[in-house]
């Protein structure tokens, strides 16, 4: 019921070239991609990048399928934007009144739209190759050497680590609080905004409860087993850039760089 | 007949890389009045398929049909079949909400429009039933009181909908020794004088036996077994088949008649455990064992 078709954050475990990559140049060539996609201004660059992508899905062996499913929620957006800049770019064509109608808008929206898009598909690749684990010991990868400043690394990926664990529990917890509701007469699906609202109180009081209780145990099993933090922490999985990291991280780089760079050759 | 399952398949997340099959081609009829027990290994479809009896789950094959009315309808028609289908999820307290066990146990006879004294009624009725006092609990905040406590005060909260089918799903777990034999003494009492159809899912033989007098084993999202009690608990092999561990008692009962030994008077194993049951509860000898 819920979260059956949240594709975001689901991890699609196969064995890729992609998958193997360090979760680190896989965090790092996302963020450069997304800093590239908002620099970019032409639609030859976009083309660039979206082969980039392609190329990558392609070698993890991800279908189109589940990139069709994590645009879905976005639609609206992508579709209003579009709508927006077709009729509020001032050098429309007037319909009539106030209202015009402006092929370059259109154009711009569509070139928005892209950028969104690929955004997407962008972070997709990242979170169907790689395991909410992996992801968080990336990231304090990334973020250890600000630790010198004080900066609780270590601490932030614990946080990301035990929501993104609990995620699925408490979604097969909320769908399980429905249906148990839903047994005693409750109406989830029809009836006014009010209605619903008031619907959701005998939702949301156990599932905070259960959540709480959740929270506590697993305090006490944290302590329990001497859990003070990151100082002085080993891992059981060191993180080691391979041969293919650097090979990724080249490829990624020149291809952010030409496709910045693209515009002005091709002038 | 009272409740039909007919070839009903149901697959989690179909056409996914996650899919599960969790029921297989599942057909089986209860009548009014009678006691079920579903029983089977974790993980063998048992709550998949109690939750197609009320229609919280819509066959995706084959068809559910409550007392005349298939459960893919909508609206009143829906809810009326919840209503007759009265669904204890398993650790029903956490499903608790309210402030007084009063407005717990009163959330779904409301939610279905009975008011005033008829609510008052109901309510008190339902705590009564399953051995609560009413004037000494119903202010009292559902989240202060015992487990055993707990789990009968969703029992009642269920009841008070007045359901003609009771459907539990494993309805002892967690509770201590004392609340088990309360709950299963009251269940008891439910069908006999009250005459409401139960349907119990269990792995627990003890429980089954208590209450159930026909067992549906399911095993893989498949019926394995459908007959009675005694029938199932005579033959150890297929209870170890299925996944179900006889219980200590049954055990030695089957020991015994393994080992050759005649019991006086000669008893099938089932009736051999009743009867070691009955007597050694009343604090009487059993049966005799004969080297």
């Amino acid at each position: 019921m819920f979260g059956r078709n949240v594709i975001i954050g689901q991890y699609i475990p196969l064995d890729s070239a992609v998958h193997r990559l360090d979760p680190r140049s896989k965090l790092l060539v996302v963020a450069l991609g997304i800093v590239t996609l908002f620099l970019v201004q032409s639609w030859i660059s976009f083309l660039f990048l979206a082969a980039f992508c392609g190329i990558l899905a392609a070698v993890a062996r991800l279908s189109f399928r589940y990139f069709l499913k994590s645009l879905r929620p976005l639609w609206i957006l992508l579709l209003l934007t579009l709508v927006l800049h077709v009729f509020f770019t001032q050098d429309g064509v007037v319909l009539f009144g106030f209202l015009r109608v402006s092929f370059e808008g259109f154009i711009k929206g569509l070139f928005i739209v892209v950028r969104l898009a690929l955004l997407v598909v962008v972070t997709t690749i990242l979170t169907l190759t790689t395991s909410p684990i992996e992801l968080t010991d990336g990231m304090e990868g990334l973020l250890s050497p600000l630790k010198k400043w004080g900066f609780p690394a270590h601490e932030l990926a614990m946080m990301m680590t035990i929501a993104l664990r609990f995620i699925p529990t408490l979604l097969e917890e909320a769908d399980r609080i429905m249906k148990a509701q839903m047994a005693r007469g409750v109406d989830f699906e029809s009836g006014g905004l009010l209605n619903r609202i008031r619907g959701l109180v005998p939702l949301l009081v156990p599932l905070f409860v259960s959540a709480f209780r959740r929270a506590e145990d697993l305090a006490i099993a944290m302590e329990s087993r001497c859990y003070r933090g990151g100082v002085g922490r080993t891992r059981l999985k060191v993180l080691r850039f391979a041969p293919r990291d650097y090979l990724f991280l080249c490829s990624a780089f020149s291809t952010f760089v030409l496709s910045l760079g693209i515009p002005w050759i091709v002038r | 007949m009272f409740i039909l399952v007919e070839n009903v398949s149901f697959t989690y997340l179909p056409n996914t890389p996650f899919a599960v099959q969790a029921l297989c081609n599942v057909s089986f009829a209860v009548e009014r009045g009678e006691s079920v027990a579903i029983l089977g290994r974790t993980g063998c479809g048992k709550s998949t398929l109690v939750q197609h009896l009320n229609g919280l789950l819509i066959p995706q094959e084959g068809r559910v049909v409550v007392d005349g009315v298939d459960t893919r309808v909508r609206g009143a028609a829906l809810r009326e079949v919840r209503r007759k289908v009265g669904l204890v999820f398993q650790y029903p307290e956490d499903q608790m909400f309210e402030e007084s066990v009063f407005r717990e146990v009163a959330f779904a006879p409301r939610n279905m429009g009975v008011e005033g004294e008829e609510l008052e009624n109901r309510v008190r009725w339902a705590m009564t039933v399953v051995g609560l006092d009413y004037d000494a609990l119903k202010d009292k905040s559902p989240f202060e009181l015992s487990g055993g406590q707990m789990r009968r005060v969703a029992i009642a909260s269920i009841l008070s909908m007045k359901p003609e089918v009771l459907v539990l799903d494993e309805p002892t777990a967690g509770l201590d020794p004392q609340g088990r034999t309360m709950l299963l003494g009251k269940l008891w009492e439910l069908r006999k004088q009250w005459g409401l159809t139960i349907i119990l899912v269990s792995h627990n033989v003890e429980d089954v036996a208590r209450i159930a007098e026909r067992v549906v084993v399911l095993d893989k999202g498949k019926i394995v077994f459908d007959g009675s009690v005694r029938e199932f608990f005579a033959d150890e092999e297929r209870m170890r088949q299925c996944g179900i561990i006889p219980s200590p008692l049954l055990q030695a009962a089957f020991l015994l008649r393994r080992k050759g030994f005649a019991i006086h008077p000669p008893l099938a194993p089932f009736d051999f455990y009743l009867e070691i049951k009955e007597k050694v509860l009343a604090g009487k000898r059993p049966c005799s064992v004969e080297m």
